[in-house]
């Protein structure tokens, strides 16, 4: 229904909330991991979650996935809270989770399998994303032949193929060497934008952040908040060179370094 | 203060204790359950009490096979420590000649050549097929059983010392040899401690095998004493009480051999040497 | 895992295709095992053995051909032999599978249950399967129901072992990842937890077959009445027949080696190697 109305909908209707988090708690066994995230993320926005490691990033993203449950607050998409995954949300994972069993091809199809979509129709529907992150050629390769870049375009085009209305990335580009990670977020800048949906990204790199999304939201340490919400106001296609970006990446890491020496004066305090 | 409870400061020691007590009551609650029902159904008649006799039974076989009072005196005692010092006999000549030809075959060209070829004919054949062989050659009396486990043990120590070798960091021995080390120096000091993490591994994995074809080969070929021979002769006597505590007894010793016993030397090897992350 | 002790060390491999790399391999692999006949032989025939207990090799060759008595295939009492324990083992295997898979996967699955059944498992893994003959014998007396029902435990605790260590080891994430495209239970196991197992089954199946092999040759000896290569190998020894004894020993290894390499290694080849190498040539056209 909804996604049908957001294809319906123009472009000015961005200010239409897409997921809501209100004062969302989290906790593992005794240790609190998360306390009071409050966030509002727009249709058709992508948002990148940044923050010190181990502050939870993930685990909110696993939350609006649906994988686990939040231990108190609010959490809507499209106004219904919820319960579980579902084929509106899809997901990227670090470390790519490809089926060794599957080609390249059937990884990628998979979601329109299991939803009873005709072969033909499902690979018609897959070309489009196959061609988008430069997998041409390799539909009939094996996973374990591929490098760890071509897994990761696998899993992503995997993801956009079935058509969800959010995109979920988790640490999409961490499993990747330096300079394999800085050519995927040049390569696959046409991506986002030709995918045109709601895109949440967790990551640690401040310039991965900077360079793909509308909005960087940062994260507290361990229970973590929202401290900083960072609208990143450059056209796309973005260059690396551009000065206002390196002041967006200034201003960024300052926060986010003083958050991590709070964090470690505390363990020292601690130990 | 209360950022050290939510960082999960050490608990205090009579908290650890009080949880290691649940786990070992949470961990034992199955058997313990499974026990209770079987006691309370062989009272109850609902089970056939002499295939499956109560488990109170069962112990007091125990009790009493232990005491002066067991046929002979001291019974079970007995054939523990014999079917121990079989295992043990077999397990120590395992080592020692599966470390020699391990580290031959892993160090020079002509060993591989020659034992290769030898060891994967004879490691396909089930070990205790040579029982009856090995009778004919010997006579029913130790060296049977010890040859059994000997048999049973000493291609997972090749193998696990062979794999050892291959691991090792070549730097290793450049290193050695750039000091002037001797072939012999660099056998005890270089090739006998970075193999001995593997050792111990291919000496708990064989030791498993050891004791299976050992409880095997007592059944088919002891004449007085040891576990296997105990639950076979009861057996032919049908006395079932006997074959069960045997074969608990045969289950916890197995369980003690392999993973408390061995295990922790393992465990402590590999935390000391870390190979783990040099894998 | 201890499918190791099947595993071996790596063996090289010679036939009539091979290229001429090859054929040196197999002629240095085979040269160790023709001298060591060639010097058993020796010793034998100049005296420095004796015969009754160790046979030479050319003597064991021809008590092969009269027991497998070629001339009427129909009364080969090898043949026999080799057909009655072959059944034996294969009907405990398929026996022990069909329990223990569907088992594995619910045990696999639930953590809790797991858990609670661990210790249980850790006690019953390490115990042989052999030493449950006396009570079988008690209860069914010598025959088939008490060899088959020790080659089933034999071959039970390796399947169901892998089994649960294939579906905890598939992780969380890939059920995630399906899941997330609206999966039932269903499509779960049908494309993700039983493909994700089956390395581990495949490896599983082959340690328990393996289990049930080597565990027949002592169930046999202890338990059966007339056939079967264990009863061939134990009643050889009251005639001092070692020439037997070694054929009965020979068929053992060959036929233990075939079912693992002939069956399971084409079960590999078919699924698990598929995934992780021939990619490769059919991956960029």
């Amino acid at each position: 229904m909804s996604a049908d109305l957001a294809k319906v909908l123009p472009m000015n209707a961005r200010s239409k909330p897409k997921i809501v988090a209100k004062g969302i708690q989290k906790s593992f066994g005794n240790v609190l991991a998360m306390e009071d995230v409050t966030l509002s993320i727009q249709e058709r926005e992508f948002v990148a979650i940044i923050g010190p490691s181990g502050c939870g990033k993930s685990t909110f993203l696993y939350l609006i996935a649906g994988f686990e449950k939040p231990s108190g607050g609010e959490l809507t998409i499209n106004g219904n809270a919820i319960t579980g995954p579902g084929p509106d949300r899809g997901v990227v994972f670090q470390e790519f989770v490809l089926f060794p069993w599957l080609t390249v091809l059937r990884n990628i199809t998979l979601g329109l399998d299991i939803q009873g979509v005709k072969r033909e129709e499902a690979e018609a529907r897959a070309l489009k994303w196959i061609r988008l992150t430069g997998l041409s050629g390799f539909e009939n390769a094996y996973p374990s032949t591929l490098s760890g870049g071509m897994k990761q375009r696998v899993a992503i085009a995997r993801a956009l193929t079935y058509d969800p209305e959010v995109l979920l990335l988790d640490e999409p580009f961490g499993a990747l060497d330096v300079q394999t990670k800085n050519y995927m977020i040049r390569d696959l800048q046409d991506l986002w934008q030709e995918a045109n949906r709601t895109i949440v990204m967790i990551t640690h790199s401040v310039s991965e952040a900077v360079h793909m999304a509308d909005r960087v939201v940062v994260l507290s340490s361990r229970p973590s908040r929202v401290i900083a919400d960072v609208r990143i106001d450059v056209p796309h296609p973005r260059d690396r060179r551009n000065p206002t970006m390196h002041r967006y990446e200034d201003e960024i890491t300052a926060i986010l370094s003083a958050e991590v020496d709070k964090a470690m004066s505390l363990e020292r305090q601690i130990r | 203060m209360s950022a050290a409870d939510l960082a999960g400061a050490k608990p205090l020691s009579g908290e650890r204790a009080g949880a290691l007590l649940r786990n070992i009551i949470t961990r034992s609650g199955v058997i313990v359950t499974l026990l209770m029902l079987w006691e309370v159904a062989a009272r109850l008649g609902w089970i056939n009490t002499f295939l499956f006799p109560a488990p109170s039974n069962i112990a007091a076989t125990i009790w009493t096979q232990s005491g002066p009072d067991g046929s002979p005196p001291y019974a079970m005692p007995m054939h523990v420590l014999r079917s121990m010092i079989r295992l043990l006999a077999g397990i120590a000549l395992a080592v020692v000649i599966g470390t020699v030809l391990g580290v031959l075959i892993g160090m020079t060209r002509w060993a591989r050549m020659l034992f290769q070829p030898l060891i994967s004919i004879f490691m396909p054949v089930p070990t205790l097929a040579w029982t009856p062989v090995l009778l004919l050659l010997t006579g029913i009396d130790d060296r049977t059983t010890i040859i059994v486990v000997f048999i049973a043990a000493v291609f997972e120590v090749i193998y696990t010392i062979v794999a050892g070798i291959e691991m090792m960091n070549v730097k290793l021995f450049w290193v050695a040899r750039s000091m002037g080390a001797s072939r012999l120096q660099i056998f005890f000091r270089v090739i006998i401690p970075a193999i001995f993490p593997y050792l111990i591994t291919g000496m708990r994995l064989g030791t498993g095998y050891a004791w299976r074809a050992l409880i095997a080969a007592e059944m088919l070929a002891a004449s007085s004493f040891g576990l296997g021979f105990m639950i076979y002769d009861a057996s032919e006597y049908m006395s079932t009480n006997v074959i069960y505590a045997g074969i608990i007894l045969i289950a916890v010793l197995g369980y003690l051999l392999e993973n408390v016993l061995i295990g922790r030397l393992e465990a402590a090897t590999t935390e000391k040497w870390g190979i783990q992350s040099e894998r | 895992m201890t499918a190791s002790r099947t595993a071996g060390v790596p063996r090289q491999k010679g036939g009539p295709s091979a290229s001429p790399s090859q054929i040196v391999a197999f002629v240095t692999f085979m040269l160790p095992i023709g001298a060591l006949l060639l010097f058993w032989e020796g010793v034998v025939r100049f005296g420095l053995a004796d015969a009754t207990i160790l046979p030479a090799p050319s003597m064991i060759v021809v008590r092969a051909w009269e027991l497998l008595n070629p001339a009427k295939a129909e009364r080969s009492l090898l043949l026999v032999h080799i057909g009655v324990s072959l059944w034996r083992a294969l009907a405990a295997f398929v026996l022990a599978c069909l329990v223990a898979i569907p088992l594995g996967f619910v045990l696999g699955l639930s953590t809790g249950t797991y858990r609670a059944l661990s210790p249980l498992l850790s006690l019953l893994l390490p115990l042989p399967a052999v030493a449950w003959t006396p009570i079988f014998l008690v209860a069914f007396g010598q025959g088939d129901l008490t060899i088959i029902g020790v080659c089933f435990l034999g071959a039970f605790f390796p399947v169901l072992y892998s089994t649960i260590q294939g579906v905890r080891g598939i992780g969380v994430h890939a059920i995630w990842v399906v899941q997330s495209m609206g999966a039932g239970p269903l499509d779960l196991f049908r494309r993700v937890l039983l493909p994700g197992a089956l390395p581990a089954l495949i490896s599983g199946l082959k340690l328990g077959m393996a289990h049930s092999w080597r565990t027949l040759v002592a169930a046999e000896m202890l338990a059966a009445l007339s056939y079967g290569l264990g009863y061939m190998i134990f009643a050889a020894r009251s005639y001092m027949d070692v020439s037997t004894m070694f054929v009965g020993i020979v068929c053992l290894a060959v036929i233990g080696l075939l079912i693992e390499h002939v069956i399971f290694g084409t079960l590999e080849k078919m699924t698990v190697a598929r995934w992780h190498s021939s990619g490769k040539v059919r991956g960029t056209r």
